[in-house]
């Protein structure tokens, strides 16, 4: 319990200090809120996530459950395995695209797969991963991994998928 | 003549104090009841268009909900008209005799001028405007599921002059009419990420205004179209923004740790409706265009999205997922909550310029929707997956 604890403010500092790192690096502090943590100014568009590979990485692939963009404890060893993955790659730029179910309306859902993106780029930020090598792209309920709406094929979609771009 | 001139300079002044009408003047009724309809007859037009602009004509007055058209010795009120090189020259009389309702010369081609004619009537019975010469634009998917392509069309409200405006070969989402109905916003990932464009329909030009880092979604324009609120998440998460409508750097209006989309503004630019998951489902949100502290909507529904604020100011419509797929309407004033649609998979409202009926999409397809009533008529055309439509004011 301590021990949780003790990780969340070391994981709280290294957000907060990635935070004033980006926003030196990105050069254009935007407005006077860059002191919000959940702050990870993204980077300058690299690549085509249309055609990135998301095959070598596809068992890194996060789930999600309905409507939440939290990253669940089981899937967070999945993004040990990534963040070893880019510290051992640091030239690799990759884009996480986030999808959602088909439920919900196209505007939200595409702005929820946009945020679970995002929410794994902070995660993997928290992790010592560079964010100048992260993008994101969501592309709400229109690339299903799985057809339909039943309860498997909802699980299935609602996932942030990482792709190596080329 | 002299008739005719003072009809023009009275009927105005009669339609802001519909009541004061029936005392002053001995023309039918004049005045509805909201969901009352007044019986009308169409004299079958003249012209080598004539008999499908009839058609047009009626199913015009059919759809505004304010009348009825029956035969000719049932109806209150008569309407003819002409197809002539220019347009057509139409004219309403009341069967109790008296000065026309309308009688004026409407241009352009038969099928908008008819659309026009049919809005004068509209306007001068009710007092409100019509929307029969209102246009559509929308999303329509093809291909198959897992890589299917959207693309953004264009149809006038009744679905004739159905045209692809796009072939992005790509995503495109959330297509919106400037106010003067010029211009169309939309996002598309045709370069691979999220941007918006803007498509001139006079020059058939289209520009990208905004593709910043991350998501450039949603994009709605200011009353007197100069800005933009949009939501993008170059901050790493999805904000909502106001940017001009000819690019440049954004404002951020929101800050918080969920996804801010959707945003509408409210018809005298004061202030932006937008979606929030911040308190955890998502609900609408009010925020000043320059600001400040969002004010949560108490819809009643834990999973409302897609506002659209009324033309007359005084309603916000939305999607509520959590019903299944219903419209809802929140009134300003009273703070009171309604569900306007039956059956379920509705979506994407958008309100006509009477502040009464909505265009929504329903399973796919294209539907108007009397808020006041509950029903729904099919916006017809050949496409399916029609998706996020938006209605010229």
């Amino acid at each position: 319990m301590k021990y949780t604890y003790l990780s969340l403010l070391a994981l709280l500092a290294i957000l907060s200090g990635c935070a004033d790192k980006d926003k030196k690096g990105d050069g254009a502090a935007f407005g006077d809120s860059t002191d919000n943590i959940y702050d990870q100014a993204l980077p300058e568009r690299s690549g085509n996530p249309d055609t990135a590979d998301y095959d070598t990485l596809k068992s890194e692939t996060v789930f999600f459950s309905y409507d939440s963009f939290t990253i669940e404890a089981k899937e967070r060893p999945k993004l040990d395995k990534l963040a070893n993955y880019l510290s051992n790659n640091s030239k690799t730029k990759i884009v996480i695209a986030g999808h959602t179910d088909a439920r919900g309306t196209p505007q939200y859902n595409l702005a929820l797969s946009e945020k679970r993106a995002n929410a794994v780029r902070q995660y993997l930020i928290g992790l010592g991963a560079s964010g100048s090598n992260i993008s994101t792209i969501g592309y709400g309920e229109d690339r299903p991994s799985s057809e339909g709406e039943s309860d498997s094929a909802n699980n299935a979609n609602r996932r942030a998928a990482p792709g190596i771009l080329r | 003549m002299l008739l005719s001139v003072s009809m023009r300079l009275i009927l105005p002044l009669l339609l802001l104090a519909p009541s004061l009408l029936l005392s002053q003047d001995s023309a039918p009724v004049i005045v509805i009841e909201q969901t009352r309809k007044v019986d009308v007859a169409i004299s079958p037009i003249a012209g080598a268009e004539g008999p499908a602009m009839t058609k047009v004509l009626q199913n015009d007055l059919e759809r505004s909900g304010a009348c009825r058209v029956v035969e000719p010795a049932a109806a209150s009120l008569t309407l003819s008209g002409t197809i002539t090189p220019a347009g057509l020259a139409g004219r309403v009389l009341p069967k109790a005799g008296g000065a026309p309702l309308v009688d004026s010369s409407f241009n352009g081609d038969a099928r908008r001028a008819t659309h026009q004619f049919a809005d004068a009537f509209i306007q001068a019975l009710t007092g409100t405007p019509g929307f029969a010469s209102s246009k559509i634009t929308f999303a329509s998917a093809s291909g198959t599921k897992k890589n299917s392509k959207k693309e953004i069309y264009i149809c006038d409200i009744d679905g004739a002059n159905c045209r692809q405006l796009t072939q992005d070969g790509a995503l495109g989402y959330g297509p919106k009419f400037s106010p003067d109905g010029n211009k169309i916003a939309y996002s598309s990932d045709k370069s691979g990420y999220r941007d918006t464009y803007i498509i001139d329909l006079s020059s058939k030009k289209r520009s990208i205004v905004a593709q910043f880092p991350g998501q450039n979604t949603g994009a709605a324009f200011s009353p007197n179209g100069s800005t933009l609120a949009l939501s993008l998440s170059k901050f790493g998460n999805p904000e909502i923004c106001t940017l001009s409508s000819s690019g440049g750097e954004p404002t951020r209006l929101t800050n918080t740790r969920g996804t801010d989309c959707s945003p509408c503004w409210s018809p005298d630019g004061s202030q932006i409706v937008y979606v929030s998951d911040e308190r955890g489902s998502p609900g609408l949100y009010l925020i000043s265009p320059t600001g400040g502290t969002p004010e949560k909507l108490n819809t009643e529904s834990s999973y409302t999205t897609e506002p659209d604020w009324s033309p007359d100011g005084k309603k916000i419509a939305y999607s509520i997922t959590s019903g299944g797929g219903q419209i809802g309407v929140y009134d300003l004033e009273t703070k009171k909550t309604r569900i306007v649609s039956r059956g379920s998979g509705l979506e994407s409202p958008s309100w006509t310029r009477n502040s009464r009926h909505i265009i929504c999409s329903q399973n796919g397809t294209l539907v108007l929707l009397d808020s006041l009533t509950g029903e729904a008529i099919k916006v017809p055309n050949n496409l399916s997956n029609n998706t996020e439509p938006n209605t010229t004011r």
